[in-house]
């Protein structure tokens, strides 16, 4: 009969109501708090930032390197997915967005550390793949 | 049904590496690390004994606190380990949920959108799902760079945040155990070859390029990705020398003895901690002790770490008097909690109440010198505590009253 109408067991019912359930308790928690809005923005924006942005952006790039590099793209794509990984990650320390609170809490600027530490390892990633894209072309491993 | 054009199109997806026993790889090595994350997070909930005095940030007996129990002083590297796993492995978790994201987006555009009331639902659940894992991936993320680009409480919205996604992760992991299962037998079938047939929820293309990368290639990248980001963070809660590699962890790299807050950050002044200084200690026989004196009671000396909620941790050699004896000093009965007070005007970790088993172990000080030397203002000068295996704001700074009572 509930699967008739609904479309999946009265398990799957009861389970998804307990967990509506609890995001009310947790909305109703937080909405009259300071920032409460704010909360309910960034818990969605996650989501749909990811699904309309971040992949559509990095397939787009995925695809031009495939293009312009053919079956050598993973030399490229490799070192730049991690780069860019690790700038998803940083951004704050290597733009230095929290310095202010660097300073009042560690007592000492987040300085540019973060930005030369992410440059060098971007830059030895890509070389690293460069020098052994080259080497395997100059010495190709024989086939078994 | 006619479909719109575009991603809604069965053909437009054609990565020839997605298939739902990818994705059944990718969600179940994701699950151990969300598993990890969340129980170390419940932990360290519970590490900051919220029951007690005013410890409590998420409003007492609102907080659905699974893990009751009287945080234990042993061993002392508990709290690290746990935040350590906390973040480290959170950090390290965000590439394995991209990939998983990818190997699932075809679905985002299943068409109709909706076939049943069920469906509906699950779709919304699993906005819930999405939507908090990146808010909690994202705040943790920020709040341990020391940038706070949102209006409410980390603290209070971190552990709301991970009701909804622990939730909503349970209802997404029960309703997709079949597919899963079925997924893994299929794979006998399989025999390692690309691309993996044709399935009803629409994972594998019908449409497919031929491979750029092989299935043992992208897990590589994904294992790659993790390991990387482990390697320039993970040194700031492991010390030693991977401490050195640690460039990308906010407390790695250079200090080997992180300060959390300066005393300029909470109004803590030089003229507060001269020669009028006092230790006020209150229980049956109140007394007041000035820094010479708490110097000349007998003092020990414990290699304890410092480790703090945002996961870099720092072990240093602390000198300074028992607390047990503190509280014997004034008549405290054992078995006796500890309001330990800063000097410090403002902030939410000005004051905490210990528990009976932090305060009878010989290892809690009243520390008044580190690593040899009388502590500097920033690290708490005159007296901070030190107590094993508890968050590092617990350890107050710039103790200027201890309280014993029996609740």
């Amino acid at each position: 009969m509930i699967r008739r109408a609904y479309g999946a067991s009265t398990w799957h019912l009861l389970g998804h109501l307990v967990l509506f359930g609890v995001v009310a308790y947790v909305l109703v928690q937080m909405v009259g708090r300071r920032g409460g809005v704010n909360f309910v923005v960034w818990l969605t924006a996650g989501a749909v930032l990811h699904d309309a942005v971040l992949l559509p952006a990095y397939a787009a790039v995925d695809a031009v390197l495939r293009r312009a590099f053919g079956p050598a793209v993973n030399w490229v794509r490799v070192p730049l997915a991690i780069s860019g990984l690790l700038a998803l990650l940083f951004f704050p320390l290597i733009l230095a967005n929290g310095d202010a609170n660097f300073v009042r809490a560690a007592g000492h600027h987040a300085g540019g550390g973060f930005a030369r530490a992410w440059l060098l390892i971007s830059l030895g990633l890509l070389c690293g793949a460069a020098l052994t894209a080259a080497g395997a072309r100059r010495w190709p491993r024989r086939s078994r | 049904v006619r479909r719109p054009p575009g991603p809604f199109a069965p053909a437009w997806w054609r990565s020839p590496l997605r298939g739902p026993w990818l994705t059944s790889v990718l969600g179940s090595l994701l699950l151990v690390a969300m598993v990890i994350v969340a129980v170390t997070g419940f932990a360290s909930h519970a590490a900051y004994e919220p029951e007690l005095g005013h410890n409590a940030i998420v409003a007492r007996g609102r907080d659905f606190q699974p893990l009751v129990f009287d945080w234990p002083t042993q061993p002392a590297w508990l709290y690290a380990l746990n935040q350590g796993l906390h973040v480290i492995v959170g950090l390290a978790a965000v590439p394995l949920l991209l990939f998983k994201l990818w190997s699932v987006i075809p679905r985002l555009f299943a068409w109709p959108p909706v076939r049943s009331p069920a469906m509906a639902v699950e779709r919304l659940a699993l906005l819930a799902l999405v939507g908090s894992a990146f808010f909690q991936l994202a705040t943790g993320v920020v709040n341990v760079e020391l940038w706070y680009p949102f209006h409410f409480d980390f603290v209070v919205a971190h552990y709301y945040g991970a009701w909804i996604f622990v939730s909503a992760l349970v209802v997404h992991v029960a309703v997709k155990l079949p597919v899963v299962v079925r997924a893994y037998r299929d794979r006998g079938e399989l025999r390692g070859g690309l691309p993996e047939p044709p399935d009803p929820d629409g994972l594998a293309p019908i449409a497919p390029d031929p491979p750029t990368l092989s299935r043992r290639g992208l897990f590589a990248l994904a294992g790659g990705a993790m390991l990387s980001v482990a390697a320039v963070t993970a040194g700031q809660s492991i010390g030693g020398r991977l401490r050195r590699i640690a460039v990308l962890a906010p407390r790695g790299g250079g200090t080997r003895f992180p300060v959390n807050k300066t005393a300029a950050a909470v109004r803590v002044t030089q003229d507060m901690v001269g020669d009028a200084w006092r230790l006020e200690l209150r229980g049956p026989r109140p007394a007041s002790l000035a820094r010479d004196a708490l110097l000349a009671l007998p003092l020990h000396t414990e290699d304890l770490p410092i480790a703090c909620v945002e996961g870099w941790s720092t072990t240093q050699r602390w000198t300074g008097v028992r607390l047990a004896d503190l509280g014997r000093l004034c008549g405290a009965s054992t078995g006796a909690l500890c309001l330990v007070e800063s000097l410090q005007p403002k902030g939410r970790f000005r004051q905490v109440t210990l528990s009976a088993g932090q305060v009878a172990d010989e290892r809690t000080l009243l520390a008044l010198r580190v690593n040899g030397a009388d502590l500097p203002l920033d690290h708490g000068y005159p007296a901070r505590m030190i107590i094993p295996a508890a968050p590092g704001v617990h350890c107050t700074k710039w103790v200027s009253r201890l309280t014993f009572a029996a609740t």
